[in-house]
């Protein structure tokens, strides 16, 4: 087992950033999971980690060796894709055995460990059954435990629940979760699905347009978002952000949707976009202290049975997510507030700002 | 709230026990519904239940073999799709790969022969509410997927008429163009003023978008009314179950001197008289998690696995073999108790929706003890 360094590694398809200059560690025994929409460079840093495509700058190092130049199969990694790689027509324990037979594994180490496994992934009933006979999440299933079970320094995954149907999704994002737990390994997983990185991450490297926008754990990103991107990206719908809605005079935050004025940093003073999240906005079917007075433009309903309002101050939209009871009884109008500790200013860049917001209250 | 209702205007569209089979396969069994001016009607139900075949006997690109189909009170029922009158944004987008953008989008109305400045305003109307207004010159495959999928749009909505009919057309679409998608749908019908009927199997996405919903399911339209109603008080089992995310619970019962039995424990019930085995329904944001409530049922449960959903996390649980689902909202205090593997969970009786089992309909519901 090792940690996985990048130190300054970039990728350019002629004028094309694919992945712009980059240093980063993913620490050993912890799951990080590169995030981000399609075309933002989190696959190209996989195969660059892999050895598939080689970086157009910089080194990979995994612990103190430089791999940069290794072949990918002198690499000591294991991959599970997309769609699950299997060795067709034997059982699945041969599957799980076989490059611990072509690794001169002896008899007894190599049943334990693939018995280990198999207990772990939630497949041990099935040792003995034809792979063919397994449907898609069955099989990945077995790919899983067969790159597992060969305890390489480094496990890859590449979207690896992509292709199977809800139910076999979240069966096998529980094997995933329960294996992550138990191994402790080195793991680097990539996806689009913001639930799956949430669910199995440790660390979350959120990536926009080439870059690594921000690395930290999934609760860390998403209740402190480095920027907007961060900010839209994770939660359903995602933030609210507000502009032309506010202003700082001197060191107060000043804004239609606020009760009151907020005490803010000097930094402040930069901020363009004021932000919330839909489900940290208070509301309420009366009038009071703190609150001020929206109308409802549209209700719909959403996870959990919660409201999702769109709703106005002056001309000011933003959404909430609200309790079944107050969002079913809100008529044309009703009351909110948006906490102090719940709001985030950012700059012309789309940075966060330190704003002091919240630092008084809780 | 704007409802976008012209309340001199009749019923749209009215379905009268329509059926439709396809040799001895039938997929429509007599289905009845009616869309009123200004809804947004989803129609939803498990995948292949005939959700498409219902439009396009609307759409009149199909004929139903008996029953009526009346648009704007005009029995259609026998009438090709030209006279119907209905905009249509299908499932699958096929744009004109050498033609513009603004071609593509005005190519519908000028081969129905609108005058250049209907097409004009037309235009500039469904760009500026999908915001492509800077795309108009581009072909496309100089568009992202997204933009792709708003320019399609556009093209079914650019019609003169008030009534529209969307078969799915977020299907396999990422998750956040799709809540983009979601808005700009809902404020295109309510700036517009139309009426839409939509399909989807997407629970979530029923939920976002729908003012009035129909439950499609065995052939029939089992239940129809306003979202919020029907959410709180289904009375067929597939409404629980299509309208719900996280579905809702289904477990077995039993009913037996005004008691009914489940694995979670046993209740009262409301209806006096009913005897035997019952679906029981419980949707999973009416189980408490942590918390003791005098009255309730109190359920020790495994954690099996929780799921990071942004604002919430759904809880999978073991209850002695029977499995169930909750949510929290993601800043719940109980969240942090579960590291150990185990909570007790608290259910209201009156949570509980009791279904037969044969017909699907609600029978009861649960009450707690007199």
């Amino acid at each position: 087992m090792a940690d996985v360094r990048l130190d300054s590694i970039s990728k350019y398809f002629g004028d094309f950033a694919a992945v712009r200059p980059t240093s980063t560690t993913f620490a050993e025994g912890t799951v990080t999971v590169l995030l981000g929409p399609s075309g933002c460079g989190k696959t190209t840093i996989m195969r660059m980690i892999v050895g598939l495509e080689k970086p157009t700058t910089g080194k990979v190092y995994f612990g103190d060796e430089d791999v940069t130049k290794l072949p990918t199969k002198k690499r000591k990694i294991g991959m599970v894709f997309q769609y699950p790689v299997i060795y067709k027509g034997t059982s699945v324990a041969k599957n799980l055995e076989l490059p611990l037979v072509a690794a001169k594994m002896p008899d007894a180490d190599r049943k334990k460990r693939v018995g280990e496994i198999a207990e772990i992934i939630g497949i041990s009933s099935l040792l003995d059954t034809n792979v063919d006979r397994l449907d898609n999440a069955g099989r990945q299933k077995v790919a899983v435990a067969r790159e597992v079970a060969r305890q390489p320094e480094v496990l890859l995954f590449d979207e690896p629940i992509t292709n199977v149907d809800l139910t076999s999704k979240l069966e096998l994002k529980r094997a995933l979760k329960t294996l992550f737990t138990e191994l402790q390994q080195t793991i680097i997983y990539v996806t689009h699905d913001q639930t799956e990185a949430m669910s199995l991450a440790d660390n979350i490297a959120l990536m926009s347009a080439g870059r690594i926008v921000q690395f930290e754990s999934p609760r860390a990103i998403y209740n402190n978002p480095d920027d907007v991107f961060a900010g839209w990206f994770l939660g359903s719908p995602g933030m609210n952000f507000l502009q032309n809605c506010f202003v700082v005079e001197g060191s107060s935050l000043v804004s239609p949707l606020l009760a009151e004025n907020l005490p803010v940093s000097q930094q402040a003073q930069h901020a363009v976009t004021m932000a919330i999240r839909p489900e940290q906005v208070q509301a309420s079917l009366t009038e009071q202290p703190g609150f001020v007075q929206a109308n409802v433009k549209n209700k719909a309903i959403t996870i959990g049975g919660r409201f999702l309002l769109d709703l106005s101050v002056q001309d000011i939209t933003f959404k909430a997510v609200v309790d079944h009871g107050i969002g079913k009884e809100a008529a044309s109008s009703m009351w909110v507030r948006l906490p102090e500790r719940s709001l985030h200013l950012f700059d012309a860049k789309e940075r966060k700002i330190e704003s002091g917001l919240g630092s008084g209250s809780r | 709230m704007d409802q976008g209702k012209n309340p001199q205007s009749s019923t749209v569209l009215e379905l009268s026990e329509v059926t439709r089979a396809y040799g001895k396969e039938t997929v429509l069994r007599g289905v009845s519904m009616s869309v009123q001016p200004g809804d947004f009607y989803v129609v939803t139900g498990p995948p292949s239940s005939g959700k498409s075949v219902l439009l396009r006997l609307v759409l009149g690109l199909e004929e139903a073999n008996s029953g009526s189909i009346v648009i704007h009170g005009n029995d259609v029922s026998s009438q090709g799709p030209q006279s119907r009158n209905i905009g249509y944004v299908p499932q699958s987008f096929a744009l004109f790969p050498n033609k513009t953008v603004r071609d593509n989008i005005t190519y519908p109305m000028r081969l129905d022969k609108a005058d250049k400045q209907t097409v004009q305003e037309t235009l500039d109307r469904v760009c500026e509410l999908l915001t492509i207004g800077d795309l108009l010159d581009k072909r496309p495959d100089q568009l992202s997927g997204g933009q792709k999928q708003r320019v399609a749009i556009a093209r079914g909505l650019a019609k003169q008429t008030d009534f529209f009919v969307l078969d799915d057309p977020l299907v396999g679409l990422d998750f956040k163009l799709r809540e983009r998608l979601i808005d700009d749908l809902k404020r295109t019908r309510s700036a517009l003023g139309v009426t839409f009927l939509y399909s989807t199997s997407d629970t979530l996405e029923s939920l976002l978008l729908a003012s009035r919903v129909g439950i499609l399911a065995n052939g029939l339209v089992v239940e129809e009314g306003d979202l919020a109603q029907v959410y709180d008080t289904p009375e067929a089992a597939e409404s629980m179950r299509s309208l719900g995310f996280p579905e809702s619970n289904f477990l077995e019962g039993s009913i037996s001197a005004g008691r009914c039995s489940t694995p979670l424990g046993d209740f009262g019930v409301s209806q006096q008289g009913a005897e035997g085995q019952v679906l029981v329904g419980l949707r999973p944001e009416h189980i408490l998690v942590g918390e003791t409530v005098e009255g309730n049922l109190s359920v020790p449960a495994k954690v099996l696995f929780t799921e990071d959903v942004g604002g919430s996390e759904i809880l999978y649980l073991d209850i002695d073999g029977t499995p169930l689902s909750t949510v929290l909202g993601a800043d719940h205090p109980a969240l942090e108790q579960l590291q150990s593997g185990s909570t007790t969970l608290s259910i209201a009786p009156e949570s509980f929706v009791l279904f037969d089992p044969k017909t699907l309909t609600r029978i009861a519901q649960g009450v707690r003890r007199g």
